[in-house]
């Protein structure tokens, strides 16, 4: 019993004294100093053309650590590339081979401290860009056969472009492959989206061919750019639905082929479309509104035709008219389309004149109308509403309507521009009056004619006078007019931008808020780049 | 009791210093599992021709397995289905080639050898198939599913008919070979919407064509079915054979 109460107290004082013990477990530990990276005022987002040289000089360091015991890696990625080692050193020198992007790339920073194995890391955005950025791309000949593909980078055309910084890039398409296009052109076409959406389509009336808009470089053309080859490459229009579907739509040879973008697995034009009750068609002209599902004019059958995504041309339902309606969509056989584009209020303007039946061509001072045609989102009953007849606003009083050539217009405004030969006019649907507002003028030469116009879809900005009687500046997009021109005397292709007042919707009065671009060849096609 | 004071405080540090012992994390291995990527397939040397005059194609029978992949190759055995009356096929129509999983892949195939034969000109022969365990792969398909091969050299309904019948409608001889000479194909090599780009394609070296192509396909042969049914009204185009034989043709 001593011999258990020796062991009992010598328990008890082991365990009295082991609670004496200074655990030092949680103090075994040293504050370790931060790797800094310091950038300054600097953005962690930056912009760099492809090929060209990227720096980013940021200060860092780790107090009582030598910067030889740091190691760094400056690692790129995203828009689908693996990611690529670019440097190893402190600060970023790099030639940025990469193609140019719409998404910015990820740029991943590690800093490594070698003496606790700690990695510090800043991410940048790296935004590649092209060279060919965004502006007007028109599509010139000099030789009435073949065509080339040139670009005007200007402050009308634009983002973030001064006037003095106006750029010319001529002759793009054969500088990069090495040959003209095959043709006159009679439609092109930029559209990007995406990362693998991203093309521009250059038609003629004998070719098809695609390059990337970004670097010029081919893509591929005639048969290789159908799923089915059509075997037939005359172009008369190009379209593109945004936000309808993402569809880029072809009328060759009358018929219309679709092209859509949201995919990554094929990037070809479909087999053409057929109508919704397998009639058979020839389209003319085709308008793709931003929200509403395409329109087209067919000119074998005299009617109106819904382009309905990628599914088929829908037949309008004439049973399903309202009884005062305007007219029948599908009795329009007299006449044939001149221009289709949007206007105000969910409206599309469609210009038909009337025409020889010998021919189908529009009939010497045959009557011109334009037939307005509502527009509705395309995800709302289109069988009711989308193509459906508006009203018809007979156009013949207005002067010189028989001579002309263009007809455009603005979805913001309720005007009409036609564009004779000299002269563009100026239609105020509300007053119902036509003014000359432009001349072409006869500084350049005496025989300069108007080769096409179009309202501007693209980015920039352009002045005009507001009404204090100031100069003003807005954009350009859905307010300015481009029109080009020829002087065949001069063997001369000019663009001529007019902006448009968003005070009274006619073109400005003021001749220095012109934009002039000379020096082409003669325009016949034109498109935004965005 | 000295004896058991000492013996309880020995257990008691024994138990203790067990609880210091490093416990390493088991990882969940799921035993490697070989399957056929298909049920059938079905090939005819009309699609084919130029093998006729070879005497002989390959055909690869795609895998696909669960369980990790691993950096080697594996061998996949397959062999006849015993006493499956379903088999046809006589022993000089075909030879049995050997199957592999690469390294690091979760799909492989096995290739079968097809020998022309006149016999195959009107008839249409069945081999049977079934995987079976060795070393690399213990578990075999526990579906224990047979996998038909067909061969002929008729025009005959294929495999993936369908997962194109929604844009064709009902198969029948004369329908398909209308089709292949509306086309200028010689097959429509469907499996699913983005072609071989989908990861769950089990063959993407014959399964290429995206359904935008099959749509547009779809599309001209409707355009041609439609051509020749107005230039005779009176004789439009009817399945000649199978199930709907002396129906008209009509498509979605």
């Amino acid at each position: 019993m001593k011999t258990q109460k020796i062991i009992l107290f010598v328990l008890l004082v082991t365990g009295l004294l082991s609670s004496c013990y200074e655990d030092k477990s949680s103090l075994n530990y040293t504050l370790i100093n931060p790797i800094n990276i310091e950038l300054g005022n600097a953005s962690t987002d930056y912009s760099v053309f492809a090929y060209d040289t990227l720096e980013i000089k940021p200060i860092v360091y780790k107090e009582g650590v030598n910067d030889d015991n740091l190691a760094f890696r400056w690692t790129i990625s995203g828009n689908y590339i693996p990611p690529t080692l670019l440097d190893t050193t402190m600060t970023l020198k790099a030639r940025i081979d990469l193609q140019p992007q719409s998404i910015a790339y990820n740029l991943l920073y590690e800093v490594l401290d070698r003496t606790t194995g700690i990695v510090q890391e800043q991410t940048f955005k790296v935004k590649v860009e092209t060279p060919f950025g965004p502006g007007l791309i028109l599509s010139e000949t000099e030789d009435d056969q073949t065509s080339d593909i040139s670009l005007i980078r200007a402050y009308n055309f634009s983002s973030g472009f001064q006037k003095d910084q106006d750029t010319t890039m001529r002759n793009l398409f054969s500088l990069v492959n090495k040959r003209k296009i095959c043709g006159v052109g009679t439609a092109i076409l930029s559209t990007t989206y995406g990362v693998y959406g991203r093309y521009l389509t250059i038609g003629t009336k004998t070719s098809v061919d695609r390059i990337d808009p970004f670097d010029y470089s081919y893509i591929d053309g005639n048969g290789e750019s159908f799923m089915i080859d059509p075997q037939n490459y005359h172009v008369s229009s190009l379209g593109f639905s945004s936000n309808a579907g993402c569809i880029e739509t072809i009328v060759i040879g009358g018929k219309l082929y679709t092209h859509y973008y949201q995919t990554q697995a094929i990037h070809k034009f479909s087999y053409y479309l057929l109508t919704s009750d397998m009639t058979d068609y020839r389209v003319g002209l085709s308008t793709q509104p931003e929200w509403a599902y395409g329109l087209c004019f067919d000119e074998m059958n005299g009617r109106f035709l819904e382009i309905n995504g990628t599914k088929y041309l829908r037949v309008m339902n004439s049973s399903k008219l309202e009884p005062n309606a305007a007219f029948d969509p599908n009795k329009l056989q007299n006449f044939t389309c001149r221009a289709m584009f949007s206007g105000k209020n969910n409206i599309s303007h469609n210009i038909l004149q009337e025409k020889d039946p010998a021919t189908g061509q529009a009939k010497p001072n045959g009557k011109i109308y334009c037939y307005d045609t509502q527009q509705a989102y395309y995800y709302a009953d289109p069988d009711l509403i989308n193509g459906m007849p508006s009203k018809i606003i007979d156009l013949n009083e207005f002067p010189e309507i028989q001579d002309a050539l263009f007809f455009t217009g603005t979805n913001n405004r309720d005007y009409i521009y036609y564009a004779t030969p000299t002269k563009v006019y100026t239609i105020d649907l509300t007053m119902r009056t036509a003014t000359a507002d432009y001349v072409v003028p006869t500084t350049e030469s005496t025989d300069e004619v108007i080769t096409s116009m179009a309202v501007w879809l693209g980015n920039g900005m352009m002045n005009y006078t507001n009404n204090r009687g100031d100069m003003a500046t807005t954009v350009s997009n859905n307010n300015m007019l481009v029109v080009t021109t020829y002087s065949p005397s001069l063997k001369e292709g000019f663009v001529r931008t007019l902006p448009i007042s968003i005070y009274t919707g006619r073109i400005e009065q003021n001749k220095d808020y012109y934009g002039l671009f000379r020096g082409f060849g003669k325009i016949t096609a034109t498109t935004p780049q965005k | 009791m000295k004896n058991y004071i000492f013996a309880g405080c020995l257990s008691l540090a024994s138990v203790l210093f067990c609880s210091c012992d490093k416990e390493g994390v088991t990882m969940y291995e799921e035993s490697p599992t070989v399957y056929f990527g298909e049920v059938a397939r079905t090939y005819t040397f009309v699609e084919n021709m130029e093998h006729i005059g070879i005497g002989f194609d390959t055909v690869k029978i795609p895998l696909q397995i669960s369980g990790s992949a691993v950096g080697r190759l594996r061998e996949v055995a397959m062999i006849v289905a015993p006493d499956d009356t379903l088999h046809t096929a006589t022993s000089d129509m075909f030879s049995i080639g050997k199957g592999s999983i690469e390294a690091h892949q979760y799909k492989g195939y096995i290739p079968v050898r097809i020998n022309y034969s006149n016999a195959l000109d009107d008839s249409v022969y069945q081999i049977r198939l079934q995987l079976i365990a060795n070393n690399d792969f213990p578990g075999i398909d526990l579906l224990n599913r047979t996998f038909t091969l067909s061969l002929t050299n008729k025009i005959t309904q294929p495999s993936n008919w369908s997962r194109i019948k929604n844009y064709f409608g009902p198969y029948s001889d004369s329908w398909y070979r209308f089709i292949l000479k509306t086309t200028g194909l010689i097959s429509i090599p469907y499996w699913s919407t983005n072609g071989s780009i989908d990861k769950n394609n089990p063959d993407p070296e014959k399964w290429t064509m995206t359904l935008y192509e099959v749509k547009a396909y779809a599309a001209m042969v409707k355009v041609a079915l439609d051509d020749y049914n107005r230039k005779h009204p009176q004789n439009q185009l009817t399945h000649e054979d199978g199930p709907e034989k002396g129906k008209p043709i009509i498509m979605p």
